[in-house]
């Protein structure tokens, strides 16, 4: 019994420094956003720097605006970087269907995130600018782009 | 929707396939009594979740909308049908009476259990609150879910699209099913509702572990399967960020504890159920299939004569193959790739061999590290010291969990020489292989502890 009585209190004691390990892990969440809204709590898991803190207000005004039946096609930073595969597994998640597959869809529509190298085909103008490298692209001649351009995001 | 009504969506969810489960107990077991009470919960939800996602994916086959009526139907006329056509058995339980009576005397009993009751009140909390959602689940099995629920199916005519882009196309469709069920149960994508039944999975492991090695050895041993499975850490962290690891374990669990109890008992329907509940680990993930190869490791080296034995294979490989056909044969038509096929050629072999050093360094810092495994592994290894050397428990028959861990780690090795994928030796790719050996290992550890408090 006395080895099984020191095995138990081992594991315990391992198990509580991690466990306080882990708190101050978790002690901002806790405190900022648990208790909070499920859209703060969102907005919080969308992003993973302060440049990509509006990104869930962009992915909203897109699920807004753009049709479901409509193809979205990213522009962000290149998909082996870290910051380039978050946002991109991000953008799908919340746009489905507006964007699957690998980008190459036939497109009205281009969304433009924390890419500076961007340029715009000929046949496309801004929609809707969400800040420095981050917009909204539509194809010049969409039936739709006065309703949507018109819409500005606050 | 309000809360009280998104609450009554979710107990739907999670009672819908209990009845299945409860319906397709009956068929295999008639009425017998052959679990105790919280015990058959486990199984009749964990079997009925299972077989509900294989009949989603069995209506996306047949291009059938999901649907309240076509989602409930089935589960409705199973619970019917075995209701009225089984009549009552015999009650094996009545042999096995629940009465709590440890040799391990308060307050180190009241202890463990205090502990145990903790650490699954603390995942219940956290799992949700959404404290942590994993990429692997934001990414792929939630990513899923969302698509399924739009379609109110899975849309198989967009797979050669969706698998152009990183997202483990080839993986099995139980965690994306089981999500999506809950979300149609809903009317709507939320991302925490599905979260719920991971956390059953999670304790299910300890308590089946619990009653199990409880009917097979003693109170001790199950008591201290549940304390150590109930406090893993790291299986507490892939549960609370939503990853597919407790439901495998859960269904590996379930299988290799059948399975030893079918051998003792001889009884041929009990190896039925665990050659279910194996083959269902390979529904959840690809893992799944050398999970099944280590739990048939123990049927071949019962004592159970040459002829019976080979028969015994046979049912037990079948039904296991028999629930995954119609996943593996969609993958087939739809070309769907693992992502580590393009890392093996001819070369790789060799290579892999030259540097499988590293794989034995890799799995020796892992093994030890006290933040994933506690001190399970060292524990593990004077156990084996203790029974090999000191002839403790000479009359076990351990080698249900031993030979099962040996035949993980050398398939596991295998699978690292001949693909060098990247990041194989990562502590996110090894930890979760390693889960199911481990729960092994504290399945052997808690019958020789048992032991050591019995000579006492």
């Amino acid at each position: 019994m006395k080895i099984v009585k020191v095995v138990i209190v081992i594991w315990v004691v391992v198990n509580f420094l991690i466990y306080f390990k882990q708190g101050r892990l978790y002690f901002n969440y806790y405190k900022n956003s648990v208790f909070q809204s499920q859209e703060i709590r969102d907005r919080l898991n969308t992003s993973i720097d302060d440049a990509s803190l509006d990104f869930y207000d962009v992915v909203k005004f897109c699920q807004a605006a753009v049709p479901e039946n409509e193809y979205i096609r990213f522009v962000f930073p290149h998909h082996s970087t870290r910051m380039g595969a978050f946002l991109g597994a991000k953008g799908r998640y919340y746009l489905y269907p507006r964007n699957y597959g690998d980008n190459t869809r036939p497109t009205n529509f281009i969304l433009v995130f924390l890419e500076p190298n961007f340029s715009a085909p000929q046949d496309f103008e801004s929609c809707v600018n969400f800040g420095k490298d981050k917009g909204l692209w539509i194809k010049k001649d969409h039936p739709l782009k006065a309703k949507i351009c018109h819409d500005t995001p606050s | 929707m309000t809360l009280l009504v998104e609450i009554f969506c979710l107990y739907m969810s999670l009672l819908i396939p209990y009845f299945l489960g409860e319906a397709l107990m009956r068929l295999i077991l008639k009425r017998d009594k052959v679990f105790y009470f919280l015990e058959g919960i486990f199984y009749k939800w964990a079997l009925g979740m299972g077989a509900t996602t294989l009949y989603m994916f069995g209506l996306s086959l047949l291009k059938i909308k999901f649907n309240y009526l076509t989602l409930s139907l089935p589960a409705i006329v199973a619970v019917a049908f075995s209701y009225f056509f089984f009549k009552k058995s015999k009650n094996i339980q009545e042999n096995h009476k629940f009465t709590i009576s440890s040799p391990i005397k308060a307050p180190w009993n009241n202890f463990l259990w205090g502990f145990i009751i903790f650490n699954l009140a603390m995942v219940f909390v956290r799992v949700l609150f959404a404290e942590d959602n994993i990429w692997d689940n934001w990414t792929m099995w939630a990513y899923k879910a969302k698509v399924y629920l739009y379609h109110h199916g899975i849309p198989l005519e967009r797979f050669p699209e969706f698998k152009l882009v990183w997202g483990n196309w080839d993986y099995p469709q139980h965690a994306p099913l089981l999500q999506a069920w809950v979300f149609e149960w809903l009317g709507y994508g939320n991302d925490y509702w599905p979260r719920f039944p991971y956390f059953i999975y999670f304790a299910g492991i300890g308590l089946i572990m619990y009653f199990g090695l409880r009917r097979l050895w003693n109170e001790i041993v199950g008591t201290l399967a549940l304390f150590f499975m109930s406090s893993l850490i790291f299986l507490q962290q892939i549960t609370i960020g939503i990853l597919t690891e407790p439901i495998l374990i859960f269904y590996y669990v379930a299988g290799v504890l059948l399975l030893i109890r079918a051998i003792k008992e001889k009884d041929m329907r009990l190896l039925v159920l665990s050659a279910l509940f194996t083959g269902l680990t390979l529904w959840v993930k690809n893992e799944g299939s050398v999970l099944i190869m280590s739990t048939m490791i123990i049927l071949v080296w019962s004592q159970i004569p040459l002829k019976e034995k080979i028969k015994w294979l046979a049912v037990y490989g079948f039904t296991a193959v028999a629930v995954n056909l119609p996943w593996e044969i969609t993958k087939v038509v739809l070309d769907l790739k693992s992502y580590m096929a393009p890392y093996t050629n001819s070369t790789t072999l060799l290579n892999g061999i030259s540097n499988s050093g590293t794989y034995v360094n890799a799995m020796i810092k892992l093994l030890l590290f006290l933040d994933v495994h506690n001190i399970v592994w060292l524990l593990f290894l004077y156990c084996v010291y203790k029974k090999l050397f000191h002839k403790v428990c000479p009359e076990e028959n351990l080698d249900y969990f031993l030979w099962p861990i040996l035949f993980q780690f050398a398939a596991y090795f295998l699978v690292f020489v001949i693909v060098p994928f990247p990041d194989r030796y990562s502590f996110d790719t090894l930890p979760r292989l390693m889960i199911a050996p481990t729960a092994l290992a504290v399945m052997y550890s808690s019958v020789v502890l048992s032991y050591l408090v019995l000579k006492k």
